[in-house]
């Protein structure tokens, strides 16, 4: 199937076109519903937050600039950011719960690489791999966990059992180390 | 830590840890503030969005239930009483209280486009007088705009709104302080441009979070043939 130009649907709802958010919506939803369910781990806070990203996606796709980031990137960035508030409130919340001393953080198991069926962000996806396979292991796991569980500087801290401040300095570091890689 | 020392390269750690929402509130704000006149750092947290997202490329994809799209439709498009209305501002408007605060001006067109547009409009407050000035094309939809009064306090944006007869107030887009900014009318409102009413309304930064007018109205004008 033809991948509609999402530039272009962007730009259209942007100018309150329903037909082209119609569009824009089959084109990316099981995208963005994926990685909702993949930050919050339960089916229904996902289906809100599905919702709630498509609102946030409709009244701002003004401020979607193309040329900026690649309009995927940009739908990536609403509907994570969006879940990653849900989940850090919800864990928030619970705090005092007994998950066996798990927290979602937890959960960070290697990411199932998945059947190889989207071959066109390839490139660039196997370059941050590459990049982050360069740091040592837990590093790029505290990377993802910040990405993919909203984890905070203090949660990463609990996890890997550091400082704070260690756990800070250490990230940046990685961070450091990722950007070298990624410039090469 | 002693032995982190402070390199040009801070910067795009900082943006790092800005794109993955690590940095502590206060600190993530100054971060936000940054971002609105430095060019170079907005361009450090694209680049670092655009590795991130990567990372949500391996992410199963999952169809939503069917349910999801008609809740989305339903939130955004069903029918809202007007704002004027819950605002209390309509019989100001309809009741030919206009001069007193809500006058229409005229407007003067020189410094806007080489061509004068058939339609516009002056939105001006009772206090700070004209607040923006806009020109609108009925046929292509094209509207230019500019905010020369009322600008917005940091974190704040200003709005414009259409308002057609008794329909829900449309987002027209964001004003820019002193800036001309090119919107866009939708091809269906085209028709029904001239006499209609253009409204600014105070919204958080970015815009309205709901796609109605959140906060104080602070200007209106009417859309007029020049």
């Amino acid at each position: 199937m033809a991948q509609p130009d999402l530039d272009e649907l962007l730009a259209r709802v942007s100018m309150a076109d329903r037909a082209a958010f119609g569009q824009l919506y089959s084109a990316t939803s099981a995208k963005l519903f994926g990685l909702c369910l993949r930050i919050l781990h339960d089916r229904a806070q996902a289906e809100d937050a599905l919702q709630e990203v498509y609102v946030k996606i409709w009244q701002r796709a003004e401020a979607y600039q193309p040329g900026r980031v690649r309009p995927m990137t940009w739908l990536i960035t609403v509907a994570r950011n969006h879940a990653i508030d849900v989940a850090r409130k919800t864990r928030s919340g619970v705090t005092g719960q007994s998950d066996g001393g798990e927290t979602v953080i937890d959960r960070l198991e290697t990411p199932d690489p998945g059947p190889a069926e989207q071959l066109v962000r390839k490139d660039e996806r196997a370059r941050i791999e590459a990049c982050l396979e360069e740091l040592v292991a837990e590093r790029a796991d505290a990377v993802r966990l910040a990405y993919l569980d909203g984890a905070t500087y203090a949660e990463l801290a609990q996890r890997f059992s550091v400082p704070l401040n260690t756990m800070r300095t250490w990230l940046r570091r990685s961070l450091q180390s990722l950007r070298v890689c990624l410039s090469r | 830590m002693s032995d982190v020392t402070e390199t040009p390269d801070d910067d795009a750690v900082l943006a790092a840890e800005y794109v993955l929402g690590l940095l502590p509130a206060a600190e993530a704000q100054d971060v936000a503030r940054r971002l609105l006149r430095e060019p170079d750092l907005r361009d450090l947290c694209d680049t670092w969005s655009e590795h991130f997202a990567e990372l949500a490329a391996d992410v199963e994809e999952v169809t939503p239930p069917p349910a999801a799209w008609p809740a989305i439709e339903a939130r955004l498009f069903a029918r809202r009483t007007p704002f004027w209305r819950r605002l209390g501002l309509g019989q100001a408007l309809l009741g030919g209280a206009l001069a007193a605060g809500l006058a229409l001006a005229a407007l003067r067109l020189g410094w806007l486009l080489p061509e004068v547009p058939p339609l516009t409009a002056a939105l001006t407050a009772e206090d700070t007088g004209e607040v923006a000035r806009i020109a609108l094309d009925p046929d292509s939809g094209e509207v230019t705009a500019e905010l020369v009064g009322l600008f917005p306090e940091a974190g704040r944006s200003r709005e414009l709104w259409l308002i057609q007869g008794d329909n829900a107030p449309v987002s027209l887009g964001l004003l820019e302080p002193g800036v001309v900014v090119a919107l866009a009318v939708p091809e269906d409102l085209r028709p029904g441009l001239e006499g209609a009413v253009l409204a600014i309304s105070d919204e958080p930064s970015g815009g309205s979070p709901t796609g109605q007018p959140t906060g104080a109205v602070l200007a209106t004008g009417a859309i007029t043939a020049s």
